[in-house]
């Protein structure tokens, strides 16, 4: 059936972005070492400081970037509702004018 | 002696191996992310996620066909909650890939234009037929990744074509008037 | 069966811009939809009003955003609220249902809009007007395979929302095709 073969050309497998196996190992690597790191030493007030002032941005940068994730995640919600009540008030509007054309 | 697989090896901590595993999957992930929500940003997002969880899963992969059929789940499972909220965003024709071998002639604007109204269908809708045509699934293949009946992958199957069908047939004498 | 109501109200209607400063008009959609969700092979429950649409309609208005239109239309709305089940059989949902959220669209509210296709879809648009204000906005559409209640809360340009056709890959309508049916 044509339209078949027409799927299975259209959804052949792609390429994957260039680079994207190394993007992949080392975002797993990054996660491993926020995971795993200890500070010691001599240099023990200095570390804290910088993993104070870190955690600081991280939680600033990181409440920053939540409150991003949910305002889109709240807008595709939004628009996905709204193209629901379009679409179901565009029903309404081709069955009156599908009545009046008869 | 048993070699150990890029698997057993990836579990153990071998970048290198879990490189390998990447590598293997990356066109299958990415093509179903892809193919599903029609936005290279967000199918690249996505597909990188499903191989970082895979990542912290490793030890729970049992072989080359689970490791196979866990990602397609996972991938497509991703793709259902993406693609319904994010139903707003039309992408231009020439974001949406148009994929083959270089030397083969394919119609790419048929392609196109078939790839952008599978975009209009339903999020498991559009699924089932992604696993369908792009991995060549069973039913009761795509049924056990969606965990849903063999009868309701019929269903979304059917009522899927149907609809391209119409909606080809309505590009077409829009593109002849 | 066929049933047309007030074709004139409703272009009259649709055409109706309306200001801002409008009383909450929000109709429970507490159905019993663990049921409906249970049966629905597809199911889309959204609630936004407070902050969340608020935060919604800011990023959509930004100035790098695909849909400030759609930003503009948000920051006017108090809520929206949306329970759509899809069914994979004809008349797999109970009608009760529809009975149900009706009987929440009490006094002060008026159907606008009450159409049934060929195809045995029936919409229906219920509007809560004061003066000459849209303050809500509730639509019912009953399709063999699909059940959708959706209740706006605000001043909601009916025209301005149908408007959004043509966007999200709805094809606009035509008379051609209205008259191929």
């Amino acid at each position: 059936m044509t339209i078949e073969r027409e799927l299975r050309e259209a959804l052949r497998r792609p390429e994957a972005p260039p680079g994207f196996a190394s993007r992949v190992v080392a975002r797993a690597r990054a996660g491993e070492r926020g995971e795993g790191g200890r500070g010691r030493g001599n240099a023990a007030r200095a570390l804290a400081a910088g993993v104070l002032l870190a955690l600081t941005l991280g939680v600033v940068g990181g409440y920053r970037w939540e409150r991003r994730r949910t305002a889109e995640r709240a807008a595709e919600s939004a628009v996905t509702a709204l193209r629901i009540a379009s679409e179901k008030l565009n029903l309404a509007r081709q069955n009156i004018h599908n009545h009046a054309a008869e | 002696m048993v070699i150990p697989s890029a698997l057993s090896r990836a579990g153990e901590g071998d970048e290198a191996a879990f490189a390998r595993l990447v590598v293997e999957h990356e066109r299958m992930v990415y093509g179903i992310a892809l193919h599903s929500l029609h936005d290279r940003e967000t199918a690249e997002e996505l597909s990188q996620e499903v191989f970082l969880q895979l990542y912290r899963s490793l030890d729970a992969i049992e072989s080359p066909e689970h490791l196979v059929n866990w990602l397609r789940r996972v991938t497509a499972n991703r793709c259902i909650d993406v693609a319904r909220r994010r139903r707003f965003r039309l992408v231009p024709l020439e974001d949406v890939a148009v994929a083959g071998d270089a030397g083969e002639w394919r119609d790419p604007i048929a392609a196109r234009t078939l790839a952008r109204l599978i975009g209009r269908l339903p999020a498991r809708q559009r699924l089932v037929i992604v696993l369908r045509y792009q991995e060549e699934l069973e039913l009761g293949e795509i049924a056990a990744t969606l965990s849903m009946s063999v009868n309701t992958v019929k269903s979304h199957l059917r009522r899927g074509i149907e609809k391209l069908r119409r909606w080809l047939g309505e590009s077409a004498e829009r593109s002849d008037s | 069966m066929k049933r047309i109501l007030l074709p004139m109200l409703v272009a009259a209607t649709l055409s109706v811009l309306v200001p801002a400063g409008v009383r909450a008009q929000k109709i429970s959609f507490d159905l019993d939809t663990t049921t409906l969700a249970a049966k629905a092979i597809e199911t889309v429950e959204i609630t936004l009003d407070g902050e969340l649409l608020r935060l919604a309609g800011r990023f959509l208005a930004t100035a790098d955003a695909d849909e400030p239109e759609l930003g503009r239309l948000l920051r006017r709305l108090e809520g929206i609220y949306v329970r759509s089940y899809t069914f994979d059989s004809d008349g797999a949902y109970d009608s009760r249902a529809i009975a149900a959220v009706r009987a929440r669209i009490g006094a002060g509210w008026q159907k606008i809009v009450n159409v049934r296709s060929a195809d045995s879809d029936d919409v229906e648009v219920y509007t809560k007007l004061a003066g000459d204000r849209v303050e809500g906005v509730v639509i019912i559409a009953a399709q063999p395979r699909q059940l959708t209640f959706i209740n706006i809360v605000g001043p909601v340009d009916l025209a301005e929302l149908s408007l959004l056709e043509g966007q999200f890959a709805i094809p606009r309508i035509s008379k051609k095709d209205a008259k191929e049916k």
